[in-house]
């Protein structure tokens, strides 16, 4: 049953072509007629044979004969009628259109069925939504914007205007804007050129409301569009966070690198920021790398530069005097502390709060200094103040006063004489542990935390030396110095950092080693290998550049309502208008 | 690296897609010699693997999200996705009909139809010894008659499923146990028709889908050229350079 049919009533040379776009109705039959269609689609079956009249030899009238041809059944048996018609009339059909022309038409209904759909589409009314390739930004999609917008345009309520050149032109004008960008800006040699994309014609509209472009080092060599970072309609609500391919594409390009290298060493050093100098934050000085931030890096995991504070050893030079190691070890301080005792953290989560001594370290350190007067029940006890020298110098020198205060006070002593004999008693006691006043106020400055003071003498609590660097007076009558304590506010003020999004599955001591830092100068900073750990395509934490820098190096300004209102009410009260 | 690559690759995407839609003129112009229709075809095969590569990496690999977008790239998909159907149907399919046998063109399956229908009918008027056999008639008129006259089963045949044959398998063996010898001759040489009618309908099937995916992959084409236009227009002139 394999072998190929041939049919012994398929008229083998008459095929039927497939690509004509009638077929006889009664093809469906297996017996269309021989003649078929017209190409309009007309029957044209009439009779089966056209008879041929013969006259022979002799004969007058002659005679019609068959014409059928043998694919057709040969000659008929009953032949024509007299009058010369044949006797077979085909029965008439419905053609039908063949399967090509039906494709063909289907193919032209969709053409225009196209056509309709782009006409609709980009129609008076409905054309915006139409051809919007995605969903804009809320910021961009409010209703403020669009009252930004009106307001600055001049009663223009188009707001795909706002940044789009075309929209202000209408809809015949889009060939030609396209045309033009054609031939400007997206010529053929644009599209195959490297790096960023330049600034265009569309970033004045974005400066419009965010004022003030230059939001990066000011040693890059072209000034770049806004779009090539910030991508708009892509998705409701924010602005897609900036991928690193867009930073890569200058800091990982040598060439780009080095020109900003070239470039920066003959750019006025005031017109890069410091962050040194910013009134919000206190930090340790610090300079600007020659070379500036030119490093070639394609991805944080492979060749980001180690953290400047750990590869060039910055220590903190801050005078405090501060063990960690004791603190957090068990055995050497009457309670064990832990970070969270001192390091608080901000409203943002993000850094810490600043450590005050009246916060966190006078609990400890209560700079008791009469072990007679101590905190009692509601008795708060006598304590030296913290804070500036003069203060605490001032403070001794007027002891009398200071405990005849106190008695009154506290003690709930009246009258001159008990107050008296009360502020003797003290001064006794006072006496019998110092014996003089000078050797009271070294023991207070200069007492460590052993309670030694230089010169062999011994003073029953911790003085000032025991954190600070107090330092000998200069001359006789002269107070002690102590050198200022400056506890920086960060560290890496570059990058940005959030303590309690790293708080969910680190403990604090996973990236600083504190329990053996004894010196204040440790600055106890993880290297960036323990961030690669997680922020690594193998650790599989986001490690876009954005995560912990800004490209801009000052945020831009914000749009508000009150500069268009403004100046529209400047020029409404201009004379003549 | 280059940062108007979407400009790149949609020029590159629409050069293809002109190759690809007027692939069909090169069948126009047999006269000159610029390679063999099959050399094309591979070609045209290949080149529209090629621009589902590129039509990917010119969305960015993420499904546009605006109306006008969507209808032009589900434009494309589908385009895309009949050809690869077209793609496996024709070279599995003509692979199927040789196998299967009882090749005929398509064109000449209505013939070889009725041909099938007037034997089976001239058989079962034959009858055994000049009568009509009342029981093959009847199992004829009521189980065979429209299954002679049109084509049946297509979807079962392109699932490659044997079902039709063997319910009708079993009919026959249901009557043949009731049928005299002579009935049972005739109900062999029937049985023997049925079959060469489902070898008929399965190449009819076949045959059919071999020629109906391009009722939606070529016209689909033509929208999505026009449906192209607009967006070049649209994307140059509401581009950043326009501005």
């Amino acid at each position: 049953m394999k072998s190929s049919q041939h049919s012994s009533i398929f008229p083998s040379k008459e095929y039927v072509r497939p690509n004509l776009n009638w077929e006889c109705g009664h093809l469906c039959k297996g017996c269309p007629c021989r003649i078929g269609p017209s190409p309009k689609g007309v029957c044209r079956a009439t009779y089966e044979c056209s008879p041929r009249l013969e006259v022979k030899p002799g004969e007058v009238k002659g005679h019609w004969t068959c014409t059928r041809p043998k694919s057709g059944g040969g000659k008929c048996e009953s032949g024509p009628f007299p009058n010369g018609t044949c006797c077979n009339a085909i029965p008439k059909c419905q053609p039908r259109r063949s399967l090509r022309s039906i494709r063909n038409r289907v193919v032209a209904f969709t053409i225009i069925t196209s056509f309709l759909i782009l006409f609709v589409g980009i129609s008076r009314d409905c054309w915006k939504s139409f051809i919007n390739p995605g969903p804009l930004s809320n910021v961009h999609a409010s209703a403020t914007f669009a009252d930004i917008h009106t307001k600055q345009s001049g009663g223009n309520t188009n707001s795909c205007s706002a940044c789009h050149g075309s929209p202000r032109q209408g809809l015949d004008s889009w060939h030609s804007k396209a045309f033009d960008s054609l031939v400007h800006g997206l010529a053929p040699a644009e599209l195959i050129k490297k790096g960023p994309l330049e600034s265009s014609a569309m970033d004045v509209n974005c400066s419009s409301c965010h004022a003030g472009k230059k939001f990066h080092q000011p040693n890059i060599a072209t000034e770049f569009a806004c779009h090539e970072c910030h991508k708009e309609h892509e998705n409701r609500g924010f602005i897609p966070q900036v991928d690193s391919t867009y930073c890569m594409t200058c800091h990982g390009s040598a060439d780009l690198m080095a020109a900003a290298r070239e470039m920066g060493t003959t750019t006025d050093p005031h017109a890069f920021p410091s962050f040194g100098s910013s009134a919000s934050l206190k930090v340790q000085p610090r300079t600007r790398p020659d070379s500036g931030y030119t490093g070639v890096i394609t991805a944080f995991a492979t060749d980001h530069p180690e953290f400047r504070q750990i590869r060039d050893g910055v220590r903190d030079e801050n005078s405090l005097k501060f063990n960690h190691e004791v603190h957090l070890r068990t055995g050497k301080i009457p309670r064990v502390l832990n970070c969270r005792d001192c390091h608080e953290r901000d409203g943002r989560g993000e850094y810490q709060r600043p450590i005050s001594y009246e916060k966190h370290c006078v609990e400890c350190h209560t700079l008791q200094f009469d072990p007679n007067t101590p905190t009692d029940g509601k008795k708060p006890g006598i304590y030296l103040p913290h804070g500036d020298p003069y203060y605490v110098r001032a403070f001794l020198r007027s002891l009398n006063i200071q405990y005849e205060e106190y008695g009154r006070s506290h003690e709930g002593i009246t009258s001159r004489d008990d107050l008296n004999g009360y502020v003797k008693e003290k001064k006794v006691g006072i006496e019998k542990l110092y014996q003089s006043g000078e050797n009271l106020e070294r023991a207070v400055f200069f007492a460590d935390m052993k309670g030694e003071i230089p010169g062999g003498l011994r003073a029953p609590f911790a003085g000032c030396a025991t954190c600070h660097n107090v330092s000998e007076p200069e001359s006789d009558n002269a107070t002690p110095a102590i050198k200022k304590v400056s506890t920086p506010d960060r560290w890496m003020v570059l990058g940005k950092f959030n303590h309690d999004m790293h708080q969910k599955g680190l403990a604090c001591l996973d990236c600083h080693k504190v329990m053996t830092s004894k010196l204040t100068s440790d600055l106890n900073l993880p290297s960036i290998k323990t961030c690669v750990e997680c922020h690594s395509p193998q650790g599989g934490i986001d490690d876009r550049c954005i995560r912990c820098h800004t490209y801009h190096n000052s945020q831009p300004n914000s749009p508000s309502l009150k500069s268009p209102e403004a100046s529209i009410n400047t020029h409404a009260a201009k004379p003549g208008d | 690296m280059y940062p108007r690559h979407p400009y790149l690759s949609g020029w590159l995407l629409f050069a293809v897609m002109l190759f690809l839609t007027f692939f069909n003129l090169r069948k126009r112009v047999p006269f000159l010699r610029i390679g063999s229709t099959s050399f094309w075809l591979q070609l045209h095969l290949y080149v529209g693997v090629f621009s589902g590569v590129l039509f990917f990496v010119h969305i960015g690999w993420s499904w546009p999200a605006g109306t006008f977008h969507q209808i032009l790239a589900w434009c494309y998909v589908v385009v895309f996705l009949t050809g690869v159907l077209g793609l496996w149907i024709s070279r599995a399919f003509p692979r199927m009909l040789t196998v299967a046998g009882y090749e005929t063109p398509f064109e000449r399956i209505p013939y070889v139809r009725v041909n099938l229908r007037r034997e089976a009918e001239a058989l079962v008027s034959e009858g055994v010894d000049g009568q009509t056999s009342p029981v093959i008639a009847e199992f004829y008129s009521k189980k065979l008659g429209m299954f002679f006259t049109k084509s049946c089963n297509r979807w079962a045949h392109l699932r490659q499923s044997r079902a039709p044959q063997a319910a009708h398998v079993s009919q026959f063996d249901e009557v043949q146990r009731y049928a005299k010898k002579g009935e049972r001759e005739m109900l062999d040489k029937l049985r023997d028709l049925v079959a060469r009618k489902h070898m008929l309908d399965y190449q009819y099937s076949l045959q059919s889908a071999l020629r109906l995916w391009l009722f939606v992959h070529i016209p689909l084409s033509y929208s999505l050229l026009i449906f192209s236009v607009l967006h070049i227009i649209l994307v140059h002139a509401f581009s950043a350079a326009a501005s």
